[in-house]
């Protein structure tokens, strides 16, 4: 019988799956990191905590029922993509929209501050 | 059993692997596989072991710069000499990479177009139309990345790339762990390149070799 760890790539949907698992969103949620090693984190460790921190989001976000989310959106990983893409996009904007506007022709480029 | 079933045991067998696997490779910062009934392992290097690989290959560049053939020309060359090469035989580098940052952004476009639509068979027309996208840009980028094969930096990362291999690749012996390779002249001279071919997709996990080295 044909060894499998003889083929070492590993598809990166099957990454993302592990990440969005009841069992690793469970220990992620309280804290616990499914890592033997505590420092010194490895490539793929680290993309596997970004990916647990996207899930991690998503559902918080379905479960809030955000624009832009559905129930079961989870399973489709290019649905995911865009959905973060957007998101990330619309609150770079609303950062924009919400940044003080100064008027360059006035002294107003520093914040008063009141000592007292 | 009928072959559909089959088919289908199958793939949940195939999907239960890679998912233990994925679970595997992220379990430590250390990588365990067996190949060819013997266990090795790679670990990530130490500051040492990067200041090793970093001393190499500033040695190589020195000898890559130097070699010149018969006729006194420079065997190698870098990514802008080889682009400048290729325009002169008619093929533009750079219209590709043009080519590849518009379709980047095509996709980004659909992507937001996506996000933004619920409705089962939109969602189906726009993903078929990222795939084909992505389809495209993967087929551009080996393209100019065949084409920048035999550059100075592509020849130099594949160096740093083994080199580190060599100091951090190690074979179960007993219940000790034991360097496979005394130096990189020895690995160089290994017979079974099968073995760093494995090890060199797995170091790919612990380290992202484009950035780090």
């Amino acid at each position: 019988m044909r060894r499998l760890d003889y083929t070492p790539v590993i598809k990166e949907s099957f990454l993302e799956k592990l990440a969005r698992s009841y069992e690793m969103q469970t220990l992620y949620t309280h804290k616990i990191l499914p890592f033997k090693n505590k420092e010194k984190f490895s490539y793929i460790q680290l993309v596997f905590l970004n990916l647990l921190e996207k899930y991690h989001q998503l559902f918080i976000d379905v479960s809030l029922n955000e624009e832009g989310t559905e129930e079961g959106m989870e399973e489709d990983p290019l649905r995911v993509e865009a959905y973060f893409l957007w998101r990330n996009k619309k609150f770079k904007k609303l950062q924009k929209e919400q940044q003080p506007k100064f008027d360059d022709n006035k002294d107003e480029k520093l914040y008063k501050v009141v000592f007292e | 059993m009928e072959a559909s079933q089959v088919k289908k045991a199958k793939e949940t067998i195939g999907e239960a692997i890679e998912y233990l696997k994925a679970k595997k490779l992220i379990s430590n910062n250390s990588i365990e596989f067996e190949y060819n009934n013997e266990v090795y392992r790679i670990v990530l290097p130490t500051l040492e072991q990067e200041i090793e690989v970093e001393n190499a290959k500033n040695k190589k560049l020195n000898e890559l710069l130097m070699e010149k053939d018969e006729k006194g020309n420079a065997v190698y060359m870098f990514k802008e000499q080889w682009k400048e090469i290729y325009k002169q035989r008619g093929i533009n580098l750079d219209d590709y990479e043009s080519r590849l940052q518009i379709l980047t952004i095509d996709v980004e476009n659909l992507l937001e177009k996506l996000a933004q639509t619920q409705d089962r068979p939109e969602i189906m027309r726009i993903e078929k139309k990222i795939a084909d996208l992505r389809n495209k840009i993967a087929e551009i980028s080996a393209f100019i990345i065949e084409k920048y094969k035999y550059s100075i930096e592509h020849t130099l990362l594949f160096f740093s790339q083994t080199y580190l291999l060599s100091l951090v690749l190690e074979k179960k012996k007993g219940r000790k762990w034991a360097r496979v390779f005394r130096s990189f002249k020895e690995m160089e001279k290994y017979p079974d390149s099968g073995l760093i071919k494995v090890a060199l997709t797995y170091l790919g996990y612990l380290m992202n070799l484009e950035n780090s080295l």
